[in-house]
């Protein structure tokens, strides 16, 4: 069901026929030859001129109507109850981080370093006129999400772009998801199903249940029987999880920390089966074979299935609090989160305030944030053998001795932000396996990354040395 | 009346034809087309449909963007092939050994006592005992199948093809294992196979040789036994037309031809048919009608900005190499943006009706042998509709000299396990084992020993005769993973892709491409974005002729 369309084109035909009987009736009135004459040619100009616009209006561009907001702006008050936000998340870096080489122009939905701009311009120009109300206005956002350079070893990430697209209402609560760079189809469906999204979450304020059904039913048709089957088990889970809880959700802030506590177990299910759904579509059979997948993942029709599961179970969720998690469950990565607007300025460096009170000739430990789907999968830390357990030199150990040592769990901003303002040297986080810690011998020392790739005994070896 | 005027207008549409096409055969061929048999033909006094049979006409199947198009994956034509086979228990003979696999399913046993490792699984008829074995290997797959009798989707292929059929069992005291899965064809577009037959085998030789310019690609003619190339079907093991409609009416309708016996129920081996159940002149007609099929159009949109992305998807196609063997043109049938060649689709597309082994060298030979009577005129093995199977060699010498009724390579076993046990294995051979194969053209009786085979008549004494032989050398190549080029004309109207409907879209078909055709695929990733969707928009403009 899609509502902007059909109102738009029914006002512009009933006015057009309401002005011509309007005419029919006044004619009896006139009586003078000429200005009769002269009426009816003024009322075929106007009616060839609202001809026309009702033509040029269901075909051109609506490109320059486009409006546009910072990533999680605030919708404008008036309109927040009808508006849509359409975020293209990518993984371009944003130019928060970037030396200012030239500006992106200021009239372009999509800014310049987006890696899709262009299509994604085609993409939302070709959306048909109806689709652009003034009053429900779609408002169309960029987030990126990459890394930046600081964080990357000071090099440019050489992967291929990402990008997936979270349809919003003016509160952020997340009603559609679309993996890839949408074409214009794909993007007029997602904000016809945005619509309806809403509508039901309208209907079914205090029992989520209801409206994750009726989103799932709709979704039920689009995918193969084996996404069929694991949207059923979800629900399934759902319904069991639904009926321990005690109240049902009353609120956003309620229904966003439920989601967010059964996000992760969710996307490790889904990630199974995708994995095994993309193996069989697009003939992947070995590891390497996952840089393909990425590339093929810029496509919407590839992770369309799903997305088509994982909507149900995300609707109504505030996105600015779940979109780190769901961007490195969709791209397996670390992700950067953005900044507020209007918070940039007075952004509090948490890190360099902690830094400071500590001993500047002592040791201490970041701790990194791992994507969701490598927090949850215990076993990224690659295999220690018995004879280095016995000699404490294991994961445990490891912990052991960082637990000794003054931490502070920092996010990546946080970390990007002290690096960059400190003049530091560059940290690649995610490369070659992810850095769950960063240890300094001193506030002065450059960082240490502890990774799961490799054998923690050389790092227990240095922390007892500096500690000794 | 109005079927008259519709095959009027195919006349004028169709481009060429290899025919002296008449507008009455053709005529009757569209009825023929749409026509439902039925299981008597008391005019031929034959069993008429069936008794195995995927459709009951051929415009069932053949639908997509109109009569003669292709079908869904619900159409899918489906086999059984049989990847292993370890048998431990002694004394096992041919015989026990055809008893066992027909515990597993009695159609890989034929009529002689050979037994092969691939078994078509009609989608209907045949008797109730027949209906119980389909189903068993219908359930096995694990996939969901249409009421047509084919999976019902492309991902349903999928997951029937990917999904062992493992067969374990204690028969007759033999520890049996038996490992199969379930294979299957897509219904193929007609549109414009009379230009396609017209196509000379020198076409094909000169892309083979273009194709030299590419290391990676190696195309090959489908070479037949009796020396002609192939150019229908999906391993292209079909030569002309009208040999493809003659073998589609025995298969997929069992309408028996005078050359072409209908696929007998395995249950029910002792039935015959009392004749043809269609005619020559019939098929024939059939040939006509499709033949005169007119080939598919490039569809160029209107709006400029849209041609310019079909355009600029077009110089993508051709820059990466997709064209190699998706050559636009091949004679007349221009547009075709196919090889008709064969090339290695890598291991994922394996099938075990495998391609004709490529025949490199012929060289005639002859071979004096003493012998009372002359050699009777050898037929060669029947043409394999949808490949040849391979003969799973009997288990004992005296049995297996009896077998001897094909070339296909020995790729089974005997011997012992650790314990002593008596094993049998076979395992499905990727490549032919047999790369020296002979094929009988002639024989005559020396005149000499004519004259000497007169005198001693009375005493039937042997005499000289001198058999002709074509020597065949055969190349190894991956015969069960190589594919004919599927012609891209009118790809738009023929989802879903590849030689058994497993891709859904185009996207996944392009990345489906491996073997030969991996450095194509890592190319078309390797484009941008806009490069990869004009690619495909392109390809979205070939689509089936109007009408």
């Amino acid at each position: 069901m899609t509502y902007r369309a059909v109102a738009c084109f029914d006002g512009w035909e009933r006015q057009c026929c309401l002005c011509q009987e309007d005419h029919n009736a006044n004619c009896a009135v006139v009586t003078d030859e000429r200005a009769r004459r002269f009426f009816w040619l003024n009322s075929l100009l106007i009616a060839a001129a609202i001809l026309f616009m009702g033509i040029v209006a269901g075909t051109r561009s609506f490109a320059s109507e486009i409006v546009k907001l910072p990533p999680l702006a605030d919708v404008p008050t008036e309109n927040r109850e009808h508006a849509l936000v359409v975020a293209l998340i990518t993984n371009d870096v944003s130019s928060e981080w970037q030396t200012r080489r030239g500006s992106s122009r200021s009239d372009r939905a999509i800014p310049q370093h987006c890696w899709c701009a262009q299509f994604a311009e085609k993409s939302i120009a070709n959306l048909p006129s109806g689709f652009l109300h003034p009053s429900a206005p779609i408002y169309f956002q960029h987030w990126p999400l990459g890394l930046p350079a600081v964080l990357t070893g000071g090099k440019k990430s050489s992967e291929p772009g990402r990008a997936f697209v979270v349809i919003t209402d003016g509160q952020y609560r997340v009603l559609e998801l679309s993996v890839g760079v949408p074409d214009g189809d794909d993007l007029s469906r997602m904000i016809g199903d945005a619509e309806d999204t809403r509508m039901w979450i309208r209907q079914f304020p205090d029992h989520p249940k209801e409206f994750v059904e009726q989103i799932a039913d709709r979704n039920r048709e689009r995918v193969t029987r084996i996404w069929r089957l694991e949207l059923e088990r979800q629900l399934e889970v759902l319904a069991t999880a639904s009926d321990e809880a005690e109240q049902p959700f009353k609120d956003s802030p309620t229904l966003t920390e439920e989601i967010v506590v059964r996000l992760g177990p969710l996307a490790d299910q889904l990630q199974n089966v995708y994995l095994k759904d993309v193996q069989m579509r697009f003939g992947l059979t070995e590891k390497s074979d996952l840089d393909r997948l990425v590339v093929l993942e810029q496509h919407s029709a590839t992770r369309m299935p799903w997305a088509s599961t994982i909507g149900p179970f995300v609707a109504g969720a505030d996105l600015r609090k779940l979109y780190v998690d769901l961007t490195e469950i969709i791209w397996s990565r670390s992700a950067m989160q953005i900044a507020v607007p209007g918070e940039l300025a007075g952004e509090p460096d948490v890190v360099a305030d902690w830094v400071s009170q500590q001993d500047a000739q002592a040791a201490f430990t970041f701790e990194l944030t791992p994507p969701l789907l490598s927090r949850r999968g215990g076993a990224q830390r690659i295999p220690v053998s018995e004879v280095a357990r016995r000699h404490r030199l294991g994961w445990d150990d490891l912990d052991a001795e960082i637990e000794e040592l003054p931490i502070l769990r920092v996010s990546n901003r946080d970390l990007a932000k002290w690096l960059i303002r400190g003049q530091r040297r560059p940290v690649d986080i995610s490369r070659p396996s992810h850095a769950r810690h960063l240890f300094f011998r001193s506030a002065a020392d450059h960082p240490y990354p502890i990774r799961d790739g490799e054998a923690p005994g050389p790092t227990i070896t240095m922390i007892r040395k500096v500690q000794r | 009346m109005k079927l008259r005027y519709v095959c009027g207008l195919l006349l004028v549409l169709s481009q060429a034809h290899a025919y002296a096409v008449a507008p009455d055969a053709v005529v009757v061929g569209a009825q023929l087309f749409e026509q439902e048999w039925d299981s008597q033909n008391p005019s031929l006094g034959s069993d008429g449909l069936g008794p195995l049979f995927n459709a009951n006409s051929c415009a069932t199947c053949h639908r997509q963007g109109g009569m003669g198009g292709g079908g869904e994956a619900e159409f899918n034509a489906k086999s059984i092939g049989i990847e292993s086979i370890e048998i431990q228990g002694h004394g096992l003979t041919g015989t026990r050994l055809a008893e066992i696999v027909s515990n597993f399913h009695p159609g890989f046993v034929l009529a002689e006592g050979n037994i092969i490792n691939v078994v078509a699984l009609s989608h209907q008829g045949g008797t109730p005992l027949a209906r119980e074995f389909h189903d068993a290997m219908v359930n096995a797959a694990g996939a969901e199948f249409a009421d047509a009798g084919g999976p019902m989707d492309a991902s349903e292929v999928r997951i029937a093809s990917q999904t062992p059929i493992v067969f374990e069992r204690n028969v007759n005291g033999y520890l049996v294992r038996i490992k199969a899965r379930m294979f299957g064809r897509n219904t193929t577009s007609l549109f414009g196979s009379g230009l396609i037959d017209q196509v000379p085998d020198e076409l094909l030789d000169h892309q083979v040789r273009l194709q030299k310019n590419h290391p990676e690609i190696s195309g090959r003619p489908s070479t037949l036994r009796d020396n002609r190339y192939g150019k229908f079907g999906w391993r292209a093991n079909v030569a002309t037309l009208f040999e493809f409609t003659d073998q589609a009416c025995a298969n997929e309708m069992g309408l028996q031809t005078r050359r072409k016996q209908q696929t007998g129920d395995p249950t029910n081996k002792s039935y015959m048919n009392a004749t043809f159940d269609i005619t020559d002149t019939q098929v024939q007609s059939l040939t006509q009608f499709v033949a005169a099929l007119p080939a598919p159009v490039r569809s160029v949109p209107h709006d400029p900005a849209k041609r310019k992305i079909v355009q600029k998807g077009e110089v993508a196609f051709n820059r990466i190499g997709c064209a190699v063997c998706h050559a636009q043109d091949m004679g007349v049938a221009r547009g075709i943006y196919s090889d008709l060649l064969l090339h290695d689709m890598g291991y994922e597309s394996l099938d075990l009706n495998h391609a004709e082994p490529y025949v490199v060298r012929r060289k005639l030979v002859e071979n004096e042998v003493e012998a009372s009577f002359p050699a009777q005129a050898m037929a060669g093995p029947p043409v394999a509709y949808y490949g040849p199977a391979t003969a799973i060699p009997l288990p004992d010498a005296f049995e297996q000299s009896v077998s001897n009724v094909t070339n296909a390579p020995l790729a089974g076993q005997s011997g012992a396990n650790q314990n002593g046990r008596a094993t049998f294995s076979f395992f499905a051979p990727k490549q032919p084992q047999v790369l020296v194969a002979f094929r009988l053209i002639d024989s005559e009786i020396k005149p000499a020993a004519e004259r000497q085979r007169q005198l001693r008549i009375a005493d039937r004494d042997p005499i000289t005769r001198v058999d002709y032989y074509e020597r065949m050398q055969i190349e190894p190549t991956n015969f069960v993973q190589e594919w004919r080029t599927p012609p891209l004309w009118g790809v738009r109207d023929s989802a879903p892709y590849m030689h058994d409907g497993r891709a859904e879209t185009l996207l996944e078909a392009i990345a489906m491409h491996d073997g030969e055709a991996a450095g194509t695929r890592d190319r078309f990733l390797s484009l941008s974005y806009e490069d990869r969707q004009a690619l495909i928009t392109f390809l979205e403009s070939l689509v089936a002729p109007k009408n």
